[in-house]
């Protein structure tokens, strides 16, 4: 039981992070490997407006979006933007991804240190459940927030026509522009929704573990193999491969040394890509 | 009057030279065929004339107005739609939603052109709420040319929309696209149920290496021993 809540919680982490890849994954055309980066960025920005300004932890998390956001879309300008337009391909776009992973975990060293570290929150003890679960406080935060996050992003994506046209060039970019729609302006819009989605996940995993310049880097794996598992491009896909990503690694550490656990995500993401590289949700007819 | 003209075309992609001075025109609330065999520059043609393949010589005019060097997203403001042959339409939203995107440049109130395109294709009134992906190839025909009625055009230009069909479903999107035009939209169709395409049509060209073949009316491209040898298949 314990080991199915423990994967619920990474599940709801992954899920979260997952949307925001299998957006730019799907709309950029290649895997951005600067996204776990994102990651780290927004769980230090946080953590520098809570341990350090000293505000509570609500308005940190949602001040450091914003600024996160504008760090992807600067970077989106500088580099990705004029790729784009001189029609590099996935290739050499992915090679630019790598590189700015590096430089950018490489700059949270320089700016905040490779030690260890955690928000400054008083440390709560577990509230026991039936069956002898146990869940911190800070947990259940994390699973409820996560579960509304995953609410308030279907709303946007299903029913504001930006949310929309974000799918639909996720669906096919040529057409896209063809109806008449700005496909640089969602693209920054992606970059936005990718920053939330992965300024959360960076926040909740650092809040339930603590703060590490590869954070990012580890989480990755289990990002891409939920990506993949709902077929890249569906935000849906995305949650619904986060979860089962994250409870089958964690119900692994039952059977198998948790050491493996990364391997589980690989294993998962390898059959998937054998057996149905669509995903498991995939995009029917066309696409 | 004359809705839409493209004289002298020459075009290509890269350096290679695929159309050699086209002529076609359309004129309002027509139907015209362009037909011909594989590679003679059919789809480069449309796609020319849309704006997705810059016009080397030659002129295009929509509405007696220049419309070459105007990006395909302005194009259709005009009221000039394009439906591609291939990756017409978006998998993974539903129908209701790839009519939306077809209207997206739509600040107005759009529910008289869903009405008419559910009148035309009422098929897709019952699968509304369904992902575009997972319908037949005639209903994602459908959700393309509805899509682009959304817009109200002036003229349609269709490239191939029963390539993979079965040939009944072929004849039933031919009649609809005939349905489409006779409430007033012109069409410009690339066809290969050539036979069929040219029956609906008042006016058809058969193109071949990228040069104009023949040019004629409907009736007497059907009787011309030549066309009918070469191009319809005896």
């Amino acid at each position: 039981m314990q080991l199915i809540v423990n994967g619920i919680l990474m599940g709801a982490i992954i899920s979260i992070g997952a949307v925001g890849l299998t957006l730019v994954s799907r709309i950029l055309h290649f895997f951005y490997f600067g996204y776990a980066a994102m990651l780290v960025y927004g769980a230090y920005l946080t953590m520098t407006l809570f341990n350090d300004v000293g505000l509570p932890l609500l308005p940190s998390v949602l001040i450091s979006l914003p600024l996160l956001s504008l760090l992807a879309i600067l970077i989106d300008k500088i580099t990705f933007k004029n790729l784009r337009e001189r029609g590099t391909g996935p290739f050499g776009m992915m090679v630019v991804g790598i590189g700015l992973e590096l430089f950018l975990r490489s700059s949270v060293r320089l700016l905040w240190g490779s030690d260890v570290m955690r928000y400054d929150l008083p440390i709560r003890r577990a509230i026991v459940f039936p069956f002898n679960v146990r869940i911190t406080p800070n947990q259940l935060v994390i699973i409820s927030a996560a579960f509304a996050l995953m609410i308030l992003l279907h709303v946007f994506l299903d029913q504001t026509k930006i949310g929309k046209a974000m799918r639909a060039t996720a669906d096919n970019i040529d057409l896209a522009r063809v109806r008449g729609i700005d496909t640089e302006r969602v693209i920054t819009w992606t970059w936005v929704i990718a920053s939330i989605s992965a300024g959360f996940a960076g926040f909740f995993l650092a809040l339930d573990t603590r703060l590490v310049p590869i954070m990012g880097w580890k989480l990755l794996l289990p990002l891409f193999a939920a990506v993949i598992l709902g077929g890249v491009g569906n935000p849906y896909g995305a949650l619904a491969g986060g979860m089962i990503i994250g409870i089958s690694q964690e119900v692994s550490a039952g059977f198998i040394t948790p050491t493996y656990k990364p391997a589980v995500a690989f294993v998962i993401m390898t059959i998937t890509l054998l057996i149905k590289p669509s995903g498991l949700f995939g995009r029917g007819g066309q696409g | 009057m004359t809705l839409l003209s493209a004289e002298d075309i020459v075009s290509g992609y890269g350096k290679v030279e695929i159309l050699h001075e086209v002529s076609v025109y359309v004129d309002e609330e027509e139907m015209v065929s362009i037909i011909g065999p594989n590679g003679s520059g059919k789809s480069t043609l449309m796609k020319t004339i849309f704006g997705m393949v810059d016009v080397w010589e030659g002129r295009v005019d929509f509405q007696a107005e220049s419309i070459v060097d105007i990006p395909p997203h302005k194009i259709v403001r005009k009221g000039l739609c394009y439906v591609p042959q291939e990756k017409n339409i978006f998998p993974s939203l539903t129908v209701e939603e790839n009519l939306d995107m077809g209207a997206f440049i739509r600040k107005d109130d759009y529910s008289e052109e869903l009405e008419r395109v559910y009148g035309i294709f009422p098929a897709l009134l019952e699968k509304q709420k369904q992902v575009v992906g997972n319908l037949s190839g005639g209903q994602q025909q459908m959700v393309a040319m509805g899509a682009a009625l959304t817009l109200d055009p002036k003229i349609l230009l269709l490239d191939e929309p029963t390539a993979g069909l079965a040939p009944n479903l072929a004849k039933m999107i031919l009649d609809k696209i005939k349905e489409v035009n006779e409430t007033g939209v012109a069409i410009l169709i690339v066809e290969q149920n050539a036979r069929e395409a040219l029956k609906l049509s008042n006016r058809g060209y058969v193109l071949a290496m990228g040069e104009n073949r023949f040019t004629g009316n409907s009736r007497d491209l059907l009787k011309n021993e030549e066309v009918g040898k070469l191009y319809l298949g005896g």
